[in-house]
């Protein structure tokens, strides 16, 4: 596990499919915090590859509110999020975009990725409600997990 | 009350209000005049009677004076001038001077000579106490000075008689006097006559009544009274009491005029009555009429298009009244406010259905990209899972364990190594089928979002009435300028009359879709040039009247195979795979106004026809 970095990842989506393909998907795209007995004996037999790559750890959230909620928790607790990951229109509560400003609020830096489905809101607009714009990155759905990993190595990089 | 009646009642009563002030105008102006005009008649008449009595009054006075002062006569009553009766006083004389009676008397009041005679008659008599009597004749001979004179009437035993009586001297009027003249002429029928025929006035003396006799004399002059007038119908009477030397009546002077003027001021009256009831009558009627044909027969027809616009909703339609005036200005008024009422329901019934396609596109996107992003990726982990490294590892394990150069404790780590390697690749598959399975689940919610949809696309289109010119010049925005191909877009027929039964916004897509294949078929022939002809026209069906609208490029053509394709779902003719749906839509929309669309080619190289008949609106 020597030199290996950990993200710590929130991510939030009202759809349920997408947050639990977050929860499961998402990590297998992150190098693992632990490895398994068949990885053990396979470096044993075939010589251990030193794995540089980044851990992730994933905390999902349905709702703007309670990622929200997630977030200042904790940035108290003196563990913050390495990047933020959230959805533009989860109803009934607030939309992606007002619980990023929120996070803007508490954190100018933590980078913010939307995802989204379809927006209303065009980009010059997001960047003018969640500055920096370099801290901020909007995708379109559907994305493959891959891509969205790198992306998130990517902006929490910046 | 609609308009006309309430015009037309208001008319009446303000003729009704002329007729009212008319009438106390003549009342007040017309009637009086005439009344003063009338009394002045009456007036006029007794005056002239009351002239004709001083005409007779005159011819006494001469006659006395000239008998009184005359040295004969003085003489004569000396008795010194025996011969003057038989030279002078003879009945001729009376007749002559128009008399009835001539007496002579001394100063002591006897006669010297009187005759009395009545009129047109040649028998005479004495002055007797039967004629005048003694206290009138006392009255009649006492005088202030020689020069004086008494004029009055006197009571005679043969009716109302005018008297003059003188003092007798010489002719220079010097005396002493030595007697009394009196020269009496009768009011009798004969002189009423004569001066009824002077005057041209129906005139009467008569005995006063009982009643006059009574009344105490009041103002007046000579033997006259004040004029008492009485009116009836037919005549205005004026009447005089006449008094005798002693102030008492002694008759009644009676001088009638017919009301000649009142008649004409009846027949006046009426003949104004009714020419201003007939005024009265063709104003209301002229008014009445000029007012329904300038503004209650237009107000009216602008309020039937008002109703018929609010009733059918069609606000395509105008009054257009075409004048000059206030109506004219407020029809036009009108007009433009429904010109722009037009304008603003079809720009908001185009942004409706902009909004609505907006919101559903932006919905099904939301939701499909939402389904289609699980889908992706647990296809991708199902992929990547079935394509892990780990095979390879137990494929080497196992090539060692079979070439059997395996030390034991090896052998045992590689089989060791094979049965987790194998459990693993159990739960890998295991993973590959869940994520599978799992995507598969994703499909069906796809395939769901899709059913949902399609309950809009079952929903009638709004059909309206549409004007194809305007469509026309509206979808020939879409096609491109460009330095590389001039197009020439030529509109001929009766476009601009028609007008369809149609989706406005539909049908523009569909002549957008048209002009953009026509555009695109053009540049697909390399010409600078090129030409788009849209044709229209309304052809009379048996059953109903259509529009037929050719759309006509001087474009790449089509193929004789391929045309009967045009319209299947995803042909296209472009080089690049676009999803050749304009052409399939185009034709589903127009099915779904109740038209058809066709297409024609003569083939390739050869230009193309675009064929939309519709309905007429």
């Amino acid at each position: 596990m020597t030199g290996r970095k950990q993200l710590k990842l929130l991510l939030a989506d009202d759809d349920q499919p997408i947050a639990n393909i977050y929860k499961v998907g998402l990590p297998h795209y992150f190098a693992s915090e632990t490895a398994s007995p068949l990885e053990n004996l396979q470096n044993e037999l075939y010589g251990k590859t030193e794995d540089q790559g980044t851990s992730v750890s994933v905390t999902v959230c349905s709702q703007g509110d309670a990622a929200v909620d997630k977030f200042e928790e904790a940035l108290q607790s003196g563990d913050p999020f390495d990047v933020i990951v959230l959805d533009v229109r989860m109803p009934p509560g607030i939309s992606g975009v007002e619980a990023a400003e929120k996070i803007r609020v508490a954190d100018q830096q933590v980078p913010i990725i939307f995802v989204s489905g379809y927006s209303d809101v065009t980009i010059p607009n997001l960047e003018e409600r969640v500055p920096p714009a370099s801290k901020m990155c909007y995708v379109e759905k559907p994305i493959q997990l891959s891509e969205l990993a790198d992306l998130i190595v990517e902006m929490a990089s910046t | 009350m609609n308009l006309h009646k309430n015009i037309s009642l208001t008319l009446v009563g303000v003729v009704a209000v002329f007729a009212v002030g008319s009438y106390f105008a003549l009342s007040k102006t017309l009637i009086p005049a005439f009344d003063s005009l009338e009394m002045a008649s009456a007036e006029r008449d007794m005056n002239r009677v009351l002239s004709g009595l001083s005409s007779y009054s005159r011819q006494l006075s001469y006659a006395s004076t000239d008998w009184s002062q005359w040295d004969e006569t003085y003489a004569f009553v000396e008795g010194q001038n025996p011969s003057f009766e038989s030279e002078n006083l003879e009945l001729d004389s009376l007749v002559a001077l128009g008399l009835n009676v001539m007496a002579i008397y001394d100063l002591s009041g006897m006669p010297t000579w009187d005759m009395f005679a009545e009129t047109d008659s040649e028998i005479t008599e004495p002055v007797a106490e039967s004629i005048i009597d003694g206290t009138t004749l006392q009255k009649l001979q006492h005088f202030d000075s020689p020069t004086d004179a008494i004029l009055g009437l006197v009571r005679s035993g043969r009716g109302s008689m005018m008297v003059m009586a003188r003092p007798i001297t010489h002719s220079d009027k010097s005396g002493p006097v030595v007697g009394t003249l009196i020269m009496g002429r009768l009011l009798d029928e004969s002189r009423v006559a004569d001066l009824r025929e002077i005057t041209k006035v129906a005139l009467d003396i008569t005995e006063p009544s009982a009643a006059d006799r009574a009344r105490r004399r009041e103002g007046g002059h000579d033997f006259l009274g004040l004029p008492e007038q009485t009116v009836s119908d037919d005549s205005r009477v004026t009447r005089k009491i006449l008094y005798d030397v002693h102030d008492d009546a002694i008759a009644v002077l009676t001088v009638e005029s017919p009301r000649h003027i009142t008649g004409l001021r009846r027949d006046t009256v009426t003949t104004l009555i009714v020419l201003f009831a007939a005024l009265g009558a063709f104003i209301v009627v002229g008014l009445s009429h000029a007012l329904n044909r300038i503004v209650v027969r237009p107000v009216s027809a602008l309020r039937q298009k008002m109703v018929e616009i609010e009733q059918e909703g069609d606000l395509s339609e105008r009054v257009n009244l075409q004048r000059t005036d206030e109506i004219g200005d407020l029809s036009e008024a009108f007009d433009s406010m429904l010109q722009e009422l037009e304008d603003a329901r079809t720009q908001h019934i185009d942004q409706s259905f902009k909004a609505g396609m907006a919101e559903v596109a932006a919905g099904t996107l939301h939701n499909v990209r939402n389904a289609l992003m699980p889908i992706l990726n647990h296809v991708v982990m199902a992929r990547d899972t079935a394509a892990g490294s780990k095979d390879n590892n137990a494929r080497r394990a196992i090539d060692e364990l079979i070439s059997g150069d395996v030390a034991p404790d090896r052998r045992e780590k590689l089989l060791q190594f094979l049965q987790l390697a194998r459990a693993e690749s159990d739960e890998e598959c295991r993973s590959v089928l869940g994520n599978l399975g799992l995507a598969n689940d994703q499909l069906d919610h796809v395939i769901a979002i899709l059913k949902d949809q399609d309950k809009y696309t079952h929903a009638d289109p709004v059909l309206e009435r549409v004007n194809v010119a305007e469509l026309i010049q509206g979808a020939a925005a879409v096609i491109p300028a460009s330095d590389d191909l001039s197009i020439d877009l030529q509109v001929a027929g009766s476009v601009s009359d028609c007008i369809v039964h149609a989706h406005r916004v539909g049908l523009l897509q569909v002549f957008n879709n048209v002009f953009l294949n026509a555009y695109e078929s053009i540049a697909r022939t390399k010409a600078a040039t090129g030409s788009i002809a849209v044709l229209a026209r309304i052809d009379d069906d048996i059953e109903d009247r259509k529009v037929h609208i050719t759309i006509h490029d001087s474009g790449a053509g089509i193929d004789p195979d391929a045309l009967k394709h045009v319209f299947d779902r995803g042909y296209t003719s472009k080089d690049e795979n676009t999803g050749g749906l304009g052409l399939h839509w185009s034709a589903n929309a127009i099915a779904s106004m109740g038209g058809k669309m066709s297409a024609f080619s003569a083939g390739k190289g050869l230009g193309a026809e675009i064929h939309v008949i519709l309905k007429t609106a």
